[in-house]
């Protein structure tokens, strides 16, 4: 564990909550996560600092959800619900983490989802989000403020929806780039110690390369006892990414996020289209 | 008429068994007996009992305890339903519709068992039926194709209303209990100060843009519950057409199986009608595991109970297995409690509440005997409180409901179940002592109407040659049953011998069967402590003479009392009004005699005698009835035409407790005579018996302890030949004499009087004729009955003067 996690890099974990559904997943997925790699799991619980400006609005009104009749918005009726949202989810991370392995802390913050996120990132390896944190409503992507932290963020970042959990077989995709043999790394770490899988995904220009890069992969896993199968993807297919991931049931999906092949547009496109936990792979600008 | 007239010989105080008789060595050359021994009233009650099917006739078994009635009646419910069909089994079911009232199955003996277990492979078939159904990939894709279509129908209308906002620069913001629409700048909401310092046409076009995508954002509001519900239908019906398709072929081999039972087809049908309707309740994967909410409520426990409920309202419960059942049930329920006698509802303790389901419904003795036999003890039912009530309830009603007692009345909310009533077949057979018997017959109307079938057991039989022969073999049976050593035919005869005195009949045996097992025991413990391979005559001796040692430890206290002239009892001379009755203390298993001093004084009186024991509320009833036929005897017999004018006072010296029954009124009779004779009694003899108004001595019970208990005082103090007993001749045939003290009159040294008359009594307490009354109507000079009726004649005289002295004073 040890070695791995010096291999990794990763001894901080922060996960960024919002007492909502994909929160509940995210925190799950992140206690395992740290617990695999031993890592130290921040929690931090941040409150959109646009709910309250809200209340000051003179023509913004309330549509309830279950009533889904308008009224006026009462400032100290939002506050008591806004406290409440949190300690829900303070109690929660308790529960959640009382018999954890590891040391986990938890605060909580006040203002823009992506700033407070990217302040607290500063002192972490990975952030682990809900994909549909904060966000109005759930259509199945990305929502604006995770867009927004994904976006500015430097370092790797897990990303999952309402009910996924963090389960092997993974995916990795591997297109030679020093940072997605680090997404080798940290992959073969979540496949499990002994007889996981692991699909290494070739991203290549042609054949030829791609053999180059399976070779370059089965040097770095060496003798390693992980079931490893490699599948083949050029370059000019990569929009199949998301199809292939989708019909290859995988838990995991792990991505050199700053590789040349993925651009910002074709990491939103994968995170909105797959349904399975996506871990964006970053060189951490921390260290 | 002299003493010896009245002196009893030495044989007959004591019936002896001849063991020559008994024609046979030891009791294994005996046959075992079959039938019941003594009680040809008690078993021809029972076989009409049986015999009879009406309702009512139930059979209650009176008589002392130890007379063998629960075995025997144990007995012939087993003989008869050897010659029944085993019963019906019966099981519990979920009622579907009312879950509080489960359904009750009647069926065959072991199908019950049977049905039970295939209901139980249904259910698991079920479980992996289901699951098969619901995770195959016909099932995911047509399931995932309802929710995907609504789902994208609703992501579609949020994404277009959020896009529609975006251009609009406002945006959707959610906030802990709904949506706002709020005018955004840099995807940052503005605040109160920059709407301010917009101009007011910016505002307005702000305000309208709101309020247009808020309408709209009401409007996809509105519509998602119904879009939900439409998914929610398909899927119903999704879910239907699927689990028909898990189940409905395994639960037509049972239909087929038990096309027979219509209960368990229409049962079949319910269940699959559950099933299908409570489809979704398999798909474990469908709760949201996400669920803040029910995360925090620890849904998966609650999940967990919810699958074991599913589990458990399919299941059967078996209340009655008849499976391994040859013949009709006897059962014996030995704490007969409301509970135990008409089954139970149990709790289980699920999330911090009591419930329960028809799983927990526990049968009772009832439900288990329904169909047969069931023995009660009549007391212990009586004393369980509220079994009686159910007891007779059931019975009255014909069926068997189970009711908990804290729910019927009234002591708990907890909810409970109303299982449907069975219908019940069953012979109670109760068991009890008379005095239960012949008050529950008094005080309890229902009683006669429930229980019309006495079997009234005797605890004695005649001791004739046959029923001797007879109850050899009783003993035989006994031993062998007891897998006891073989008893010798003296060791037998002296049994037999034990069972005369135990009734206290020198005619009669006693068929308290338990306690002769008791004694046979006992004297097989003697014979193998002794190294016998067989029981004598002497361990039978042992076993009775060390069950007294162990039990007269107050005996020897009191005659020590009398040895050591703390109590005083003169065992010879003679004294004026004073003669020693004789009374009987009986303790657990252990009766014994000790004598009593009784004394009389008498004086001019207005014709009462004083019973000082009565006056201060030691004597009971019968004794004070006893002192008062004494007045009613001197009245009649010496003061006929004049008054009887003595007062007299009886008493029983040093005695502080309460005493009971009439044996001593002879004695308390001669004190009398003797106090008015001046006739002096002997004092080495004892007195007992009961005297009428004519003078006639009359049955006491007791006798052989009370000659026994005067025996051993004068056996400790010398016996000296003159020391003896007086009895009533009624009571001769009850002679059963301790071994010791017939062959003390057998050498003369102690003497047992029978007399009928109290002229024979007064004859040998005193030595001197009674006299008869002469055709003058007066009594010879010098006899007893002379100087009494002289005394009193006195008495009157010396009352009449008084009573004209006074008067003339009075005139004066």
């Amino acid at each position: 564990v040890n070695k791995e996690k010096r291999d990794l890099d990763i001894e901080r974990i922060l996960v960024a909550l919002d007492a909502s559904p994909h929160s509940v997943s995210a925190l799950q997925a992140a206690l395992k996560l740290a617990e695999q790699l031993q890592a130290d799991l921040c929690g931090l619980f941040i409150e959109d600092v646009n709910i309250r400006k809200l209340a000051d609005l003179p023509f913004a009104q309330e549509i309830g959800l279950f009533s889904v009749t308008r009224r006026r918005l009462n400032i100290q009726e939002l506050s008591s619900q806004l406290s409440a949202k949190a300690g829900e989810m303070r109690r929660y991370f308790e529960i959640t983490t009382e018999q954890a392995s590891v040391r986990c802390t938890y605060r909580e913050a006040r203002g823009r989802v992506e700033m407070e996120v990217l302040a607290a990132a500063a002192d972490a390896d990975v952030v682990i989000l809900g994909k549909g944190a904060w966000s109005p409503v759930d259509i199945g992507e990305v929502g604006p403020a995770v867009r927004r932290v994904i976006s500015d963020l430097g370092i790797s970042a897990l990303v999952l929806q309402a009910g996924a959990s963090l389960q092997p077989p993974v995916l990795s995709v591997y297109d030679g780039s020093e940072i997605a043999r680090k997404g080798l790394q940290v992959a073969a770490a979540l496949s499990g110690r002994d007889n996981g899988h692991l699909t290494v995904l070739i991203l290549a220009d042609d054949a030829r390369e791609g053999r180059k890069y399976q070779q370059r992969a089965e040097e770095l896993f060496g003798d390693s006892p992980l079931q490893i199968s490699y599948l083949l993807l050029t370059a000019s297919s990569i929009a199949r990414l998301g199809d292939l991931v989708e019909q290859g049931r995988y838990g995991l999906v792990v991505i050199p996020a700053q590789s040349d092949e993925f651009d910002q547009e074709m990491v939103m496109g994968i995170l909105d289209d797959v349904d399975i936990p996506v871990l964006l792979i970053k060189e951490s600008a921390n260290r | 008429m002299s003493a010896t007239n009245h002196s009893l010989a030495a044989e007959e105080l004591f019936q002896v068994c001849d063991p020559q008789e008994l024609d046979f060595e030891t009791t294994e050359d005996l046959e075992q007996i079959t039938s019941v021994v003594g009680q040809e009233r008690a078993v021809e009650a029972m076989r009409f009992g049986l015999g009879i099917e009406d309702g009512g006739y139930n059979i209650f078994a009176l008589g002392p305890s130890g007379l063998g009635k629960q075995s025997i009646m144990r007995r012939f419910f087993e003989e008869q339903a050897e010659e029944e069909p085993e019963p019906s089994d019966w099981c519990y079911v979920n009622n579907f519709k009312d879950s509080k009232k489960p359904k009750v199955i009647q069926l065959p003996a072991g199908v019950g068992a049977e049905f039970r277990q295939d209901m139980e492979e249904l259910v698991k078939q079920f479980s992996t039926a289901m699951t098969a159904a619901f995770e195959s990939e016909e099932y995911q894709s047509r399931r995932q194709a309802i929710t995907e279509k609504t789902k994208e129908k609703q992501e579609e209308a949020f994404r277009k209303l959020q896009q529609k906002a975006k251009e609009k620069n406002v945006q959707l913001v959610r906030t802990p209990a709904g949506l706002v629409v709020a005018p955004v700048h840099d995807d940052e909401v503005l605040s109160q100060e920059e709407l301010e310092q917009l101009s007011e046409e910016e505002r307005e076009k702000l305000k309208s843009n709101v309020e247009e995508v808020q309408a709209e954002l009401q409007e996809i509001m509105q519509q998602v519950p119904g879009w939900q519900s439409d998914v929610q239908e398909k899927i119903e019906g999704l879910n239907e057409e699927m689990a028909n398709l898990a189940i409905g072929g395994l639960i037509d081999r049972l239909r087929e199986k038990y096309a027979d039972h219509p209960d368990v087809v229409q049962h079949l049908d319910n269940v699959q009608q559950d099933v299908v309707e409570n489809a979704e309740d398999f798909l474990e994967g469908e709760q949201n595991a996400s669920d803040l909410m029910a995360a925090l409520q620890g849904g998966r426990g609650q999940r967990a109970q919810q699958r074991k409920g599913r589990i458990r309202k399919y299941k059967v419960n078996l209340i009655v297995d008849n499976s391994e059942a040859k013949k009709a049930p006897v059962i014996y329920e030995d704490n007969p409690t409301y509970q135990n006698l008409i089954g139970r509802i149990e709790h289980i303790a699920q999330m911090g509440a009591l419930m329960t389901d028809f799983n927990l419904i526990e049968p009772g003795a009832l439900h288990k005997a329904n169909g047969g036999y069931l023995l009660l003890d009549a007391r212990k039912v009586l004393l369980s409180p509220y079994a009686w009530d159910a007891l007779k309830r059931a019975l009255q009603a014909g069926k068997l409901r189970i009711e908990s007692l804290r729910q019927s009345l009234g002591l708990i909310s907890t909810v409970s179940l109303e299982p449907e009533p069975i219908p019940l077949d069953v012979k109670i057979g109760l068991f009890g002592d008379r005095l239960l018997y012949y008050l529950l017959h008094q005080l309890d109307p229902e009683f006669a109407e429930l229980f019309k079938v006495e079997a009234d057991f005797e605890e004695q039989m005649d001791w004739d040659s046959d029923n001797q022969g007879i109850y050899a073999r009783l003993i035989a049976t006994m031993v062998a049953e007891n897998e006891l050593m073989p008893f010798h035919s003296e060791a037998v005869a002296r049994v037999i011998e034990r069972s005369a005195r135990m009734v206290g009949d020198s005619e009669k045996l006693s068929t308290a069967q338990k306690q002769i097992k008791d004694l046979l025991s006992e004297a097989n413990y003697f014979a193998s402590q002794s190294g016998n391979d067989m029981v004598t005559a002497d361990d039978v001796q042992q076993a009775l003479d060390a069950r007294i040692n162990r039990a007269d430890r107050i005996r020897d206290r009191m005659h020590e009392m009398i040895l050591r002239d703390t109590v005083l009892i003169d065992t010879e001379d003679a004294e004026v009004g004073q003669v020693n009755g004789l009374s009987v203390i009986p303790l657990s298993n252990f009766s014994f005699g000790r004598p009593t001093r009784i004394t009389a004084r008498v004086r001019m009186g207005k014709g009462e005698v004083v019973d000082i024991d009565r006056e201060v509320e030691l004597g009971g009833p019968i004794h004070s009835k006893g002192v008062l036929i004494l007045s009613g005897f001197l009245g009649s017999r010496y003061a006929r035409e004049k008054p009887l004018s003595l007062s007299a006072s009886l008493v029983f010296e040093q005695s502080y407790s309460g005493m009971e029954g009439d044996s001593a009124s002879s004695a308390e009779l001669y004190a009398l005579l003797s106090a008015l004779s001046g006739k002096p009694l002997k004092q080495s003899l004892a007195v007992t018996g009961s005297v009428n108004q004519h003078g006639g001595v009359q049955a006491i019970g007791g006798v052989n302890e009370k000659i026994e208990g005067f025996y051993d005082i004068c056996q400790a103090r010398g016996l000296t030949g003159d020391q003896g007993v007086i009895i009533p001749r009624s009571n001769v045939k009850h002679l059963m004499l301790r071994r010791d003290v017939v062959q003390a009159v057998e050498n003369g040294d102690f003497q047992v009087y029978a007399i009928e008359s109290i002229d024979e009594g007064i004859e040998i307490l005193t030595g001197e004729p009674a006299g008869e009354r002469q055709e003058d109507g007066s009594y010879p000079e010098g006899t007893v009955n002379y100087l009494v009726e002289e005394a009193l004649r006195a008495l009157a005289e010396k009352r009449a003067q008084f009573g004209s002295d006074s008067n003339g004073k009075e005139e004066s």
